[in-house]
């Protein structure tokens, strides 16, 4: 996929770096290349842009990350039924530009398209963790404040970080995605070391919200050539919209998904319903007013955010989990950012603790 | 003064009355004029009220997205028609417009809602146990709630209560999506 870029900087302590060298050589004609001592301005946002959020995503900034690489989910609270899951930001903002993409709030004063040239400080992270925790089993993933894969064919990032995790015994990396960006992986052998998911959505959602991304019938067929490459493959579906016509929606979507790949190459599927901050909603709103996604049955929740309507939502979420288990009832299956009683409700069980459950996410296969 | 003119000076003058804040003007001068127009006409018929226009215009907004049909057209609907002229009082019309236009916006919510009322009166409850359901059905919590002044009152109570468990039940259920929507 190509995506457009106004203008590169890159800090000048990074000039002549292999990523700045890689990003250079694939750069297409025409983007201005600046070098800068801090990249941090250039993040900032352009407030002489009618949409800063949209300008930041075309300006891409090769800096140093002045903060832990590692993290928990920004996602994770108490209040949830949780996964587990471990954040690696190697880059934050993304050139596709979902509506209802949670970043338009969460890094609206920082919109810049940074990519951390100083990643390798990141593998020094990964391996305190595993130190620290001998026998433990991690899920770390680099898509949660970027697309993993949007830009791989200009960093070519994705091949160092399999080669690191495939060196790794008790971690597990996650590289989410919804892109077709699959071509570097295809070149190296994974062993066992890495999971690739796509966030999936209906064609209906695609076409109205996922603006420049790759269409769901091209995410799922770059899932089936991974899946035959070695790759554990896995799925998220969410959010998941309660439009009209939503569940007649999924059920094809799986439909389809499990036509082209095998569920016992499905190493989980999430699961979560759509939910908007008053500020994510606020911006979302403003930025794509005329997204009917935008105007669902959504009301203010105990937790502060806008999701659909109880009722609705937990019979949406248990059609979409009964089809799963339909297929196959050994696809680990989970909701995000849902409560313990919710998951309960739709699963007929408690869930794990989140650290059993990220065992299970983070197994090798 | 031009036709366009016009409309949005008579919609500023009914704004700047009304002190309706700027980014609800600018989203109202922003529609088309036959849609502004509308929501004017409504808006001095039934003599709606500052919080009033702005619920029914963010509504009559969204509708239109998910719709794809003008406020004008939503509020020329058959089913809205008799409360913009109809021969109530205008508190009464206008509330019963904010109503309709929130069943309009959140019609499946609404169901639900009916039916959880229905099946919750179907109990016939003592006056000394309330059910109470959720704001907007956000959550999937059923409150139950039980006022007594005695003793004895708490054992007739609480034998009403269980005589309704698997009404109450199947009331929790539908809170968790178990019935249709």
């Amino acid at each position: 996929m190509n995506f457009e870029l106004d203008r590169v900087f890159i800090e000048e302590e990074f000039r002549g770096s292999r990523i700045a060298r890689t990003v250079l050589e694939h750069l297409p004609a025409g983007v201005p290349v600046d070098y800068v001592g801090d990249g941090r301005a250039a993040a900032r946002p352009d407030s002489s842009h009618p949409d800063p959020f949209a300008a930041g995503k075309r300006r891409l900034i090769l800096m140093r990350r002045r903060s832990p690489f590692l993290m928990a989910c920004p996602a994770a609270s108490s209040e949830f039924a949780c996964c587990g899951y471990l954040v690696l930001t190697l880059a934050s903002n993304c050139p596709m530009d979902c509506s209802y993409c949670f970043l338009q709030d969460y890094v609206a004063d920082n919109p810049g398209f940074q990519v951390y040239a100083n990643y390798a400080d990141a593998f020094g992270e990964l391996e305190a963790l595993s130190a620290r925790a001998p026998g433990r089993h991690f899920r770390v993933g680099t898509g949660e404040l970027a697309d993993s894969l949007a830009f791989d064919r200009l960093t070519g990032l994705s091949l160092e970080l399999v080669d690191f995790f495939a060196r790794q015994t008790g971690l597990t990396l996650e590289l989410k995605t919804k892109t077709d960006e699959i071509d570097n992986l295809l070149t190296v052998d994974p062993r066992g070391c890495a999971i690739v998911s796509w966030t999936l959505s209906p064609p209906a959602v695609f076409a109205s919200s996922e603006h420049r991304t790759a269409p769901p019938a091209a995410r799922i067929e770059a899932a089936r050539r991974l899946s035959e490459a070695g790759y554990g493959v896995a799925f998220h579906l969410d959010p998941v919209i309660a439009y009209a016509g939503a569940e007649r929606d999924y059920l094809e979507l799986l439909d389809h998904l499990f036509a082209a790949v095998a569920a016992r190459r499905i190493s989980f599927i999430s699961i979560g319903g759509l939910r908007l901050t008053p500020g994510l909603r606020a911006a979302a709103r403003r930025r794509h007013p005329r997204d009917p996604m935008l105007t669902g049955e959504e009301v203010l929740a105990a937790d502060g955010r806008y999701r659909t309507f109880t009722p609705l939502r937990a019979r949406l979420l248990r059609t979409v989990a009964n089809r799963i288990r339909r297929q196959s009832a050994q696809i680990p299956v989970y909701l995000c950012m849902e409560s313990a009683a919710m998951s309960e409700r739709i699963f007929g069980v408690r869930p794990p603790a989140p650290a059993n459950l990220c065992e299970i996410l983070g197994a090798r296969r | 003064m031009s036709e366009a003119q016009g409309y949005k000076a008579a919609v500023r003058a009914w704004a700047a009355a009304h002190h309706v804040p700027q980014p609800a003007i600018d989203r109202w001068i922003a529609m088309d004029q036959t849609d502004a127009m509308a929501i004017l006409s409504a808006a001095q018929d039934l003599r709606l009220r500052t919080g009033q226009l702005l619920a029914a215009l963010e509504m009559l907004t969204e509708i239109a997205v998910r719709e794809g049909q003008g406020p004008a057209r939503i509020l020329a609907r058959e089913e809205l028609r008799p409360l913009l002229r109809g021969a109530a009082s205008r508190p009464q019309r206008a509330s019963a417009l904010l109503e309709k236009l929130r069943a309009l916006r959140y019609p499946r919510l609404a169901q639900s809602r009916a039916q959880l009322e229905a099946a919750a009166a179907a109990l016939r409850l003592p006056a000394a146990i309330a059910v109470v359901l959720p704001r907007d059905l956000s959550s999937d919590e059923l409150t139950i709630r039980l006022t007594v002044r005695s003793a004895a009152e708490l054992d007739r109570t609480l034998a009403a209560l269980a005589q309704r468990r698997e009404q109450l039940k199947a009331m929790i259920g539908m809170l968790g999506g178990a019935d249709e929507i």
